[in-house]
């Protein structure tokens, strides 16, 4: 009997050393300073304050929008509400496509997102999906509070582009736009209220692309426009990159967006708080 | 006694996890035989994660408090005062999804950590609303393939037939199974409900 107490407890403690030994390891397991660099990268600078929104979204699309996209872009705004506790309602208006919008954004006063709600006027947008041609992409972008050098990369032929947005992608990491490698397929441009909240933005997604690509952009220009801003390029965890490739939301990027709007931190934590506590949580490993 | 030749494992713990098994088996066959029914009608649940019986003497919360994979929902569940309404309602319907499918999706460490602190109190007891409903069956009428439930926050619920056996909860998830107890029954459903969409046409 004392020697079946003895294997027992011997072979717990094994175990225990070779789980330990598994995680900690850095083929195939997770590497948590990696993770914990990769997070802090997505949210800013280590010691610089998160951003997030407090208010709730009023969404309005605008464009020529299938319906497959429209249940695209509600599926996601409901899974950002579970991850973030930020409710959203959607507004009715009367723009009809992308030229109407860069015309009412260019004659409304600065900031403002110029679409309110048909049946009651009070309640206005402030985060807006446009989805346009390729034509319109330049006058949206130029109508927005967005950086020259990226409204320019909006206009120029592909070959031009190419170097163009490497300055722009340069320009804005830990900034606020993002912009594809080799073209600007999808932006999104977010309002900061004070370096704490975010009070409003606009994603610009082309309509002619396919509905995976589709599909992609508004998952990564629609997550980070709620305070994920920075890119890692070949990041183990995160899809936030500048790569053009159809990929998909990972579980890392939700939980970090879960430990951005945790209640317990107040406007102005910095982001290395944010990003320490996922590295605890999945020190051991998340899968 | 020697145990040579049982052949489970080449690490030190393997060894010695093997050197016991052989032990315990070699004292009898009836030794052998309530292994293999722990294994059976434990381990394996265990391992495959929601199995329970179908046991109408037990409640919903006992029920709850005996499935093995679904530790995280419940214990956020009974964290909040929603717990009581299943501990103490008749006919109450539970949506719970497995923990295997809130770290497929990346919901783990919301229930797990962020929801379970006090600043976040109210979000937790919103969101495990949604998944409980009282004083309410899931019955569809012979023409309806959808029926909607309300909880006591005043927000519902679709849930639409969508094939022989198949059902989807809300806009999202799938229904992946179904256990009848004696004051109402548990759904197991492949993610967590979500803010119900504020449109035309739900509720």
């Amino acid at each position: 009997m004392k020697n079946i107490k003895i294997c027992v407890f011997l072979s717990l403690v094994f175990n225990v050393v070779t789980v330990q030994g598994e995680d900690a390891g850095d083929d195939g397991g997770l590497d948590s300073n990696r993770l914990y660099n990769e997070s802090i990268q997505i949210l800013g600078v280590g010691r610089a304050p998160v951003v997030r929104w407090h208010d709730n979204i009023r969404l309005a699309m605008v464009g020529e929008i299938q319906k497959e996209t429209v249940d695209t872009i509600q599926s996601l705004f409901r899974e950002i509400s579970l991850f973030t506790g930020v409710r959203f309602r959607v507004i009715n208006h009367l723009v009809e496509n992308a030229e109407q919008y860069a015309d009412l954004l260019n004659r409304s006063p600065p900031y403002d997102l110029g679409l309110c709600d048909q049946g009651n006027p009070t309640i206005c947008a402030n985060f807006v999906v446009v989805l346009s041609d390729r034509s319109s992409m330049h006058n949206v972008a130029m109508a927005l509070p967005l950086r020259p050098v990226f409204q320019r990369a909006t206009s120029l032929s592909s070959s031009e582009r190419n170097t163009v947005s490497d300055v722009v992608n340069d320009e804005e990491a830990g900034g606020t736009s993002s912009a594809a490698t080799n073209s600007v397929l999808c932006f999104f441009s977010p309002g900061i209220y004070r370096n704490t909240r975010i009070v409003r933005s606009v994603v610009y997604v082309q309509n002619s692309l396919s509905l995976a690509m589709k599909r992609t952009c508004l998952q990564e220009e629609i997550y980070q426009s709620f305070g994920l801003f920075g890119d890692v390029t070949e990041s183990g965890y995160f899809s936030f990159n500048n790569r053009v490739a159809i990929k998909k939301i990972t579980t890392y990027d939700k939980r970090l967006l879960t430990s951005l709007y945790d209640g317990e931190f107040g406007p102005g934590t910095p982001a290395h708080v944010v990003a320490r506590q996922l590295h605890d949580y999945c020190y051991w490993g998340c899968e | 006694m020697q145990c040579r030749g049982c052949g489970i494992g080449n690490t030190i713990s393997g060894h010695i996890l093997a050197q016991f098994f052989c032990r315990v088996l070699s004292n009898s066959f009836r030794e052998y035989l309530r292994i293999v029914l722990f294994a059976s009608l434990v381990l394996i649940p265990l391992a495959t994660g929601l199995v329970l019986a179908n046991d109408k003497s037990l409640t919903v919360a006992q029920g709850l408090e005996e499935l093995p994979g679904a530790r995280l929902f419940t214990h956020a569940l009974k964290t909040t005062n929603v717990w009581q309404t299943v501990v103490d309602a008749d006919d109450v319907i539970v949506f719970v999804p497995s923990d295997l499918s809130l770290r497929n999706e990346g919901a783990d460490f919301l229930l797990d950590v962020v929801l379970l602190k006090a600043e976040n109190a109210s979000r937790l007891t919103e969101l495990i609303g949604l998944h409980v409903y009282s004083g309410q069956t899931l019955e569809f009428n012979e023409n309806s393939l959808q029926t909607s439930l309300a909880n006591q926050a005043g927000d519902c619920v679709v849930v639409q037939k969508s094939g022989e056996n198949a059902m989807r909860v809300g806009p999202e998830a799938v229904v992946t199974g179904k256990q009848s107890f004696a004051n109402g029954e548990i759904v197991f459903i492949d993610r967590l409900l979500w803010q119900a969409y504020d449109g035309p046409g739900d509720c």
